[in-house]
């Protein structure tokens, strides 16, 4: 490997202009303000081309690559914005049918342990959401999903159970697993500067517990566990071979540091209000979603 | 800086010229040779690496080195390893005195010292620890009291890697009585072929020995042999130990380990048992790499370079430990004693170079910038 690992000029550009706008529509709110609503009008997202970024130059697109959608996908994911973005930008990159499409697409991906066809669709309980029939192949086709019942588990996924899947080509399902570990990553590194402004603030013992080393060792690994958890999405990003172990990998770290900054946040790290567990709901379905996916 | 194709046709011609210079006894009869033999080789290869142009790749050409990056080093060490090249024993000259005295030091000490090292005919040591200063480095007691055109050093180092081949050791003393910690230690270079140097080496857990303990009674420096002022010494210390040996040291372990994780995946581990979890050490071993990867596209940005690299000494240790623990676990008839001594051996790198706690410590504090 000798070459570099940092995304093309779109990639990095896109990724700190969304992290602006994100930053504007939610002003400083935590993600239990505006989780169970959407914050962005999808008219900002259309007018501004972010559905197209990863559109092939050829067809008027922002020619983003995959290593560039998993800037983006992190970006999105820090911030835990309960609308499809990832997945209309993924839908857009791979479906002539997508492209001409106007509002929010999602997609219905397989539930492992059921036989009787029907999937699992992110964002099917969202207003004017256009749930992919098929993708990448020649039968494109969108069904507006009807209003089904969110579950609620997830509420800033707010999936549903549709009767059909998804039809997707292998390299198109192998890319929307590596986008949505990425928004993984993003959350959990969300979850990692949390921990750690908490650490600095909290105060026990008359000092803040970010001093004590039972609490700095566990941050210094959980930083550590974060960026191995990123390395491991941008190698998924650029290696195909071994996208699915990478992104296993990555998503299982992740969960696994949403665990630990609940212990860090204490007694606040367990409550509703606090919100650390809609990033961790969050991560559970899109493990959920990306097993279904690979299945 | 220099176009990525460039750094692979700098790759291309490494591993060629390795193929070539990697002495054919080292490779295969390694277990054969005796103590002085493998002393020989390795200083030898020290000298073959300068022949060759391939010593000193990341320091600049003014200082005799080939003015390249950090990712050539990076890139040149990992095809070494792969190659099985012995290591150098002139290594702490070039990962730690070297970048000293570029920083630090006078002309007059780069212009005595550096060809020497980068030649591979001078080989140093590094004189920091002691029985009262492991992790607690600033408390170094062995003092250098001032006498005509230079000092007098009385004291004790431990964990001296090299010290029987060194001509010379970089130094960290007292200078003062009454300065407070931090302020009151000073960096020498110390001439170690001195009548007031004697050496005894340490006997570890695995029967080898990696290290010596270094006892001084009044050995002598001269002045100009004292780099930066009195009382500077740690500030310098510390330059030194952050120096960014992190990448090259862990490509080079990634490579030891990977020896080691293949032999377990190719015989000892043949139970389906044990799949998942070799699987995972395989994943988070192949992490080591691309870690390292990622941070060379940072190493123009200090802090931003070292919070992709600060983890990395951590994270190859106890993977290492892992993997040998594991491995002595399966009773593989084929390889018990190598993995008895890889086991035994493993227990130390989560210790030397800075324990693991002291490196979470690191971590928290300058990375994370949490309170002391």
């Amino acid at each position: 490997m000798t070459a570099t690992m940092l995304p093309t000029e779109v990639g990095q550009m896109s990724a700190v202009a969304l992290a602006e706008i994100i930053e504007r529509s939610i002003a400083g709110n935590p993600v239990a303000d505006y989780a169970e609503r959407e914050p962005l009008a999808w008219s900002v997202i259309e007018e501004g081309g972010w559905d197209s970024i990863a559109v092939a130059e050829e067809f008027d697109g922002g020619g983003a690559n995959l290593r560039d959608l998993v800037e983006v996908a992190q970006v999105w994911g820090a911030a835990s914005i309960p609308q499809p973005l990832l997945e209309s930008i993924w839908a857009k990159r791979w479906s002539a049918q997508a492209r001409e499409r106007s509002g929010p697409i999602s997609v219905s991906v397989p539930r492992l342990g059921v036989s009787d066809g029907s999937g699992l669709a992110p964002f099917a309980a969202l207003a004017a959401t256009g749930i992919a029939r098929s993708i990448g192949a020649a039968t494109d086709r969108f069904d507006v999903a009807p209003l089904g019942e969110a579950d609620a588990f997830t509420p800033a996924l707010r999936p549903s159970v549709l009767p059909w899947t998804t039809k997707m080509e292998i390299e198109a399902a192998r890319e929307l697993g590596v986008i949505w570990a990425a928004e993984v990553v993003g959350a959990a590194q969300k979850l990692v500067d949390l921990s750690v402004a908490y650490a600095k603030t909290r105060e026990q013992f008359g000092k803040p517990i970010g001093s004590f080393q039972a609490i700095k060792h566990r941050l210094a690994d959980m930083h550590s566990q974060a960026q191995y958890a990123q390395t491991a999405v941008i190698w998924a990003s650029l290696d195909p071979t071994n996208s699915q172990r990478a992104c296993d990998y990555a998503v299982g770290t992740s969960i696994s540091l949403a665990e630990q900054s609940i212990q860090v946040h204490g007694g606040m790290g367990f409550t509703w209000e606090m919100g650390l567990h809609y990033y961790l709901r969050t991560m559970l379905t899109r493990r959920e979603l990306i097993v279904g996916l690979w299945a | 800086m220099i176009p990525l194709d460039n750094q692979q046709l700098f790759l291309d011609s490494a591993r060629e010229w390795l193929k070539t210079s990697v002495p054919e006894r080292w490779r295969q009869e390694r277990g054969a040779l005796s103590e002085d033999e493998i002393v020989e080789i390795r200083h030898e290869w020290d000298r073959q690496l300068f022949a060759g142009g391939y010593s000193g790749l990341a320091i600049p050409t003014m200082y005799g080195g080939q003015g390249m990056g950090l990712r050539e080093e990076v890139l040149f060490h990992e095809a070494a390893a792969q190659a099985h090249a012995p290591e150098g024993i002139g290594r702490i000259g070039k990962i730690l005195t070297v970048p000293t005295l570029v920083a630090h030091g006078s002309e007059e000490q780069r212009a005595k010292y550096i060809p020497g090292i980068m030649a591979g005919t001078e080989v140093w040591c590094q004189a920091f620890s002691e029985p009262g200063a492991g992790s607690d480095l600033a408390n170094v007691a062995a003092f250098a009291r001032k006498t005509e055109g230079g000092y007098l050093v009385t004291g004790q180092k431990i964990w001296t890697s090299f010290a029987q081949y060194a001509e010379r050791a970089i130094l960290l003393a007292r200078t003062s009585h009454t300065d407070p910690r931090y302020r009151n230690l000073s960096f020498f270079l110390l001439d170690m072929k001195q009548p007031g140097i004697t050496l005894r080496t340490i006997r570890q857990i695995s029967d080898t020995s990696h290290f010596s303990e270094v006892f001084m009674d009044s050995a002598f420096v001269a002045d100009s042999d004292r780099v930066g002022e009195e009382g500077e010494g740690w500030n310098i210390a510390m330059t030194t130990l952050t120096s960014e040996r992190g990448g090259v040291e862990a490509i080079t372990r990634y490579v030891e380990v990977r020896g080691d994780l293949d032999t377990l995946m190719r015989c000892c581990a043949t139970s389906s048992d044990i799949d998942t979890e070799v699987k995972q050490l395989d994943t988070r071993l192949e992490l080591v790499r691309w870690q390292v990867m990622k941070a060379l596209d940072y190493v123009e940005e200090d802090l931003e370079f070292f919070r992709r690299t600060c983890m990395l000494k951590i994270m190859w240790s106890e993977l290492w430990q892992e993997v040998t623990q594991l491995a002595v676990s399966l009773n593989c008839r084929a390889h018990q004693e190598h993995w008895r001594n890889q086991y035994l051996e493993t227990r130390a790198v989560s210790i030397y170079s800075g324990s693991n706690e002291i490196q979470r410590n690191i971590i928290g504090d300058r990375v994370l910038g949490l309170p002391r």
